[in-house]
């Protein structure tokens, strides 16, 4: 049974990683990991195993596409370098320039999010509803919701306009994990900006109002 | 020496930081007591500078504050050098550890600021297709729809709503309003009645507390005197005649 399966995989490996294709072309957006099971039928081992072929084939210098990862959800975008003949035609409607504040905030929820606002505001010492709320109105940054509190982090329409495939790909993230883990694990530190969170989803909310 | 950009000032780590690096300093608890003069300058330039470009982060009230909380640490880090015979509670040296901890992780992170500055500028953007681009707008009846179908569908809408609407109801009925169970017990009074249970007999709970509260607002104000025997006994109310 289990060579059956296996034999299978390997025979329909190329028409399913052509089928993921079509799906990811037509959709545009980010496809979730369960919804390309679905829709071919698939285990999430075999989700793993088409992506990888699929990034493989993608890596071909014939080829304009990238695959953009983020989170469970995969997205076909253009490779950066060919921005030159694209951005003629297509609109990136994120080009205008990011105040220090904007950087800040930006900086802190892409490398270190999911992160929350009270995090954000120990490290930068100033309050950051404000940015927090213009980045999301941007689309660069988006938040979920965890317990009562808001967890940030960047959108694909962010990772894009960098010409990122993944978070990972970002300057230096490796070596600014290391700089967080040595701030934010090492003793105390990382108890005090959770221990605010608690009332923080209410500061949100009002915020929200009074936008 | 102090420079406020008119378009949009350092947050008050970062300033503190650029106090601390123009005087070629580390980051301790020393240094700290050294820039607070300057600190406290800065901030009174900033100031005078807000209300002409207090738009940046938001209300302007909101960013002073932000910068009076480091500011309050850094006095008391300079009374401390000042006065060396004070100690610090507890909390007092946490917050001040805390300032020195944030001030180095704001100095790590700033190169990551710029970086991300400069891959903003100059990065290559990549692009993807809309949601589901060319389709056209979808719209397919079930084959087996009916009027009546709809009907049904706005009868249930409807009988949903109109549960709201008993709900609503039932919370209004629990509004009582002290004000006027003041007004109402002081005119009982002053028509004679003079046991609470005369007033409270037909009340239900919520009813009972509102009046009872009442009665406290009477006492206070000193309209009426209130005797009661003993624990949970009838108590009995009297206006106070005005001289």
């Amino acid at each position: 049974m289990d060579n059956e399966i296996n034999t299978q995989t390997t025979s329909s490996a190329s028409s399913h990683i052509a089928a993921l294709e079509a799906i990811l072309f037509l959709y545009g957006e980010p496809v979730s990991r369960d919804m390309i099971m679905r829709l071919l039928q698939v285990s999430s081992e075999q989700v793993s195993e088409i992506i990888r072929a699929f990034q493989e084939t993608l890596m071909d210098s014939q080829r304009g596409l990238l695959l953009l990862e983020k989170g469970d959800a995969y997205m076909l975008i253009t490779k950066p370098q060919f921005a030159p003949f694209l951005e003629s035609f297509v609109k990136d409607s994120l080009k205008e320039e990011l105040t220090p504040s904007a950087v800040e905030t930006l900086s802190l929820v892409a490398y270190f999010g999911p992160i929350t606002r009270a995090q954000i505001d120990y490290i930068r010492g100033v309050n950051s509803s404000f940015m927090l709320r213009n980045l999301l109105v941007r689309g660069l940054v988006e938040r979920t919701s965890k317990g009562n509190t808001y967890l940030y982090e960047v959108t694909t329409d962010f990772l894009t306009h960098l010409g990122l495939a993944r978070l990972e790909d970002l300057p230096q993230y490796g070596q600014y994990q290391e700089t967080r883990k040595n701030f934010f694990e090492s003793d105390e530190t990382a108890s005090i900006p959770v221990t605010i969170d608690s009332e923080k989803k209410v500061d949100d909310h009002l915020d929200t109002s009074c936008i | 020496m102090y420079q406020v950009q008119t378009q949009q000032f350092s947050g008050p780590l970062e300033k503190l930081l650029e106090l601390i690096e123009a005087k070629k300093l580390d980051i301790t608890t020393i240094s700290l007591a050294e820039v607070t003069n300057d600190f406290l300058s800065y901030i009174e330039i900033l100031r005078n500078q807000i209300p002409s470009s207090g738009e940046e982060e938001g209300l302007s009230p909101r960013i002073l504050s932000d910068f009076l909380i480091v500011a309050s640490h850094l006095v008391l880090i300079k009374s401390k050098e000042l006065l060396p015979d004070i100690s610090f509670t507890p909390d007092e040296q946490e917050d001040i550890v805390d300032l020195e901890r944030r001030l180095k992780m704001y100095s790590a992170l700033k190169p990551l600021f710029l970086l991300l500055r400069t891959s903003w500028q100059t990065a290559s953007p990549s692009f993807s297709r809309e949601f589901m681009k060319d389709l056209p707008p979808i719209f397919y009846p079930p084959t087996t729809l009916a009027v009546s179908h709809l009907e049904t569908a706005l009868g249930n809408l409807l009988q949903s709503l109109g549960s709201l609407v008993v709900e609503t109801e039932h919370i209004e009925k629990q509004l009582i309003n002290l004000e006027e169970k003041i007004s109402e017990l002081s005119s009982k009074i002053a028509h004679g009645i003079s046991h609470f249970s005369q007033v409270t007999s037909a009340s239900p709970k919520g009813e009972l507390i509102v009046l009872f509260l009442a009665l406290l607002h009477l006492l206070r104000d000193q309209t009426i005197r209130v005797k009661q025997e003993g624990l949970f006994g009838e108590i009995s109310m009297e206006k106070i005649t005005e001289q």
